[in-house]
């Protein structure tokens, strides 16, 4: 039986006394800092972005394609200026203010379109980059399309293992996205599996264990413990998309996706915590416990060997990753989320059974 | 006097080790009760089994009236216990710590305000724990103790580790309760503190109670009669009120106007325990 007044009042004493141990703060601060420094240091949505000059005609249909070819891509940003001429284009790719440069005949256009092969210059640094490399190629295709020329072979990208759209999760949130939602997840489970079992452990370390199983029960004393660690779940959660400007397009499912990832990993806690003797164990071994809690989070979604894929997918924070993922997007990013849910509510499943199998020996 | 504390045959087993060997005593309402023994006797473990801690292997147990095994939601309420350490949160005043125990035990928070007087902490109600003194924090923790006004109150070595000063006005303190009717059940080390405020006493050895009894029972059933002379040489015999021939040394020392002083010297508590026991606390 649980008595709301006995958890209630634990839970209020926690929320209080808990943020003021050094541990607890530096596992709600840490996320949320690394949160804030990828979100300043990551790109908003592509992976690469390539700055290009060009000189020549303006409103071209060479450059519409070219921008659309661009707009298209899940992986290249194209931030592309007019310059007055060649020499301008040339200085610019020079003092480094431009990735490339082109350089367009006047009649481009219809020089193309009547096969009279027009000459487009390319200018590039030394050193080229993989960006001045995307625009040569991407004209030569452009060029090719207003020729109305057949390409000699048709070439289509088959993704060897999973889903070519989950293969590209990285390239569909974005890097920015991508990191503040991994270390979102990396504060689930830093709040689950490091606050939550401190807290425990300093009721034992400290014996105040004793003296609240003298009016409580266990059943209540962690039950307070986890209503805290979902507590600070949704305050740091909410913080966090606050200071990283990010607004879930789905928010049920981000919501959804959050609650069970948090309540399993808090399952996972408590169990934890009832391993160890005291708070400066768990603080000694959390590299330990966090690295399989934590490295999921970050490599989901990302091109992995096969064996490797599925050990993720075994884990709560891989699966939750997914759901929270789909939710942050507003559409599929991963495929097949019901088996996420699936995974995450076995998860729970397990470890609330095993804490009540604790429980009953610890009462008998 | 009917039993506040009613202990039958009580047995308490670690793998092979018989931390509670077949315990059985009771105590009465309004007794203060003394268990002694050494480290590892079973104090601890009795005191767990009866605020329902640990579970009895075999045996009995009532507290008020209630089976701490089976009743031990009804137990909860009834009871409560100063224990050994001094386990506060240290981080919260004392006036947080009380209050938490007052929502807990669903009595009026003010009851915590009053506690604080009755203990003397009054003006350091709103400081944090961890700048009390240990004779501060153990009258926090007997306040504490108070909050839901337990008919049987548990103390666990409650003076170990305080200076003089403090553990004297802490006996005082438990001797106020039993005079307002708590029952007391004590474990100390302290054998004169125990001859001080309990009405029986129990010695347990190995898990087993050996003795059980009033301090002077106890010291006139198991110590010796014995008396001190002082002669006019200034040296100091002992001698045994019940031997013959310490009885005619005296006789003869009298006659010969010896004597300076003569001092009766009845056996103390420590010394009953050591001839029980087989050696001190």
């Amino acid at each position: 039986m649980i008595r709301a007044r006995i958890v209630t009042a634990l839970f209020r004493k926690d929320l209080v006394d808990a943020i003021r141990e050094t541990r607890i703060v530096v596992s709600l601060l840490t996320p949320i800092l690394l949160a804030v420094i990828y979100n300043s240091v990551f790109p908003d949505a592509k992976a690469q972005v390539v700055k290009t000059a060009y000189a020549g005609p303006e409103g071209t249909a060479v450059v519409r394609l070219l921008l659309g070819r661009a707009d298209a891509s899940q992986s290249t940003e194209l931030q592309l200026r007019h310059v007055a001429s060649a020499d301008d284009a040339r200085q610019l790719v020079f003092t480094k203010d431009v990735d490339v440069a082109f350089v367009l005949p006047e009649d481009v256009d219809d020089a193309i379109r009547g096969g009279r092969a027009p000459t487009i210059r390319v200018i590039q640094p030394d050193l080229p980059s993989a960006g001045a490399a995307y625009v040569q190629g991407s004209l030569e295709t452009a060029a090719r399309t207003l020729a109305a020329q057949r390409p000699p072979a048709v070439v289509t990208t088959e993704t060897a293992s999973g889903n070519a759209t989950e293969q590209s999760v990285l390239s569909q949130l974005g890097p920015r996205k991508y990191f503040v939602l991994a270390t979102i997840v990396m504060m689930i489970g830093m709040i689950a599996v490091l606050a939550v079992p401190i807290m425990l452990t300093e009721e034992v370390e400290r014996k105040t264990l004793d003296a609240l199983l003298l009016v409580g029960s266990y059943l209540e004393v962690i039950a307070a413990k986890a209503l805290v660690g979902l507590a600070y779940v949704a305050v740091s959660v909410v913080v966090m998309l606050g200071l990283t400007r990010l607004r879930p397009d789905d928010q049920l499912t981000f919501g959804a996706g959050t609650l069970v990832v948090a309540v399993a990993l808090i399952g996972l806690g408590l169990l934890i915590g009832g391993l160890f003797r005291n708070a400066q164990q768990v603080y000694s071994w959390s590299s330990v416990i966090l690295i399989p809690v934590i490295l999921p989070a970050f490599a989901t979604g990302l091109p992995l060997p096969a064996w490797l894929d599925a050990l993720l997918r075994a884990t709560p924070t891989g699966q939750g990753m997914r759901i929270i993922a789909n939710g942050l997007a507003g559409h599929g990013v991963f495929t097949e989320i019901w088996q996420s849910y699936a995974v995450v509510l076995a998860w729970c499943a397990a470890v609330y059974g095993v804490l009540a199998w604790q429980l009953a020996r610890r009462e008998s | 006097m009917s039993a506040a504390v009613e202990v039958r045959d009580l047995h308490k087993h670690y793998g092979s080790v018989r931390a509670v060997d077949g315990v059985t005593f009771s105590v009465g309402e309004g007794e203060v009760f003394g268990l002694l023994g050494h480290n590892g006797a079973g104090k601890t473990t009795t005191i767990r089994m009866l605020t329902g801690r640990a579970r009895p292997t075999s045996g009995t147990a009532t507290v008020a009236g209630y089976d701490v095994v089976h009743q031990r939601e009804q137990v909860k309420p009834l009871i409560n216990a100063v224990f050994e350490d001094p386990n506060l949160y240290e981080r919260l005043s004392g006036r947080d710590n009380l209050r938490l125990f007052a929502v807990l035990y669903g009595v009026p928070v003010a009851h915590a305000d009053e506690l604080l007087e009755t203990v003397g902490l009054t003006s350091a109600a709103k400081r944090k724990v961890k700048a009390y003194s240990s004779g501060m924090k153990q009258r926090l923790l007997v306040a504490r103790a108070l909050i839901n006004n337990p008919r049987v109150l548990f103390m666990d070595e409650p003076t170990r580790g305080l200076d003089p000063t403090s553990a004297r006005e802490l006996r005082a303190l438990i001797a106020h309760l039993a005079k307002e009717g708590t029952t007391i059940f004590l474990t100390t080390h302290y054998m004169e503190e125990a001859d001080e405020l309990c009405d029986r006493v129990a010695f347990l050895s190995q898990g087993k109670v050996v003795a059980l009894d009033t301090p002077r029972e106890l010291k006139l059933k198991q110590g010796e009669r014995r008396a001190v002379v002082l002669l006019a040489d200034r040296s100091e015999h002992s001698i045994r009120l019940d031997d013959a021939a310490d009885a005619a040394r005296l006789d003869e020392w009298i006659r010969d106007g010896k004597v300076l002083t003569v001092h009766s010297q009845e056996g103390t508590l420590e010394d009953v325990f050591v001839a029980l026991a087989g050696r001190a606390l």
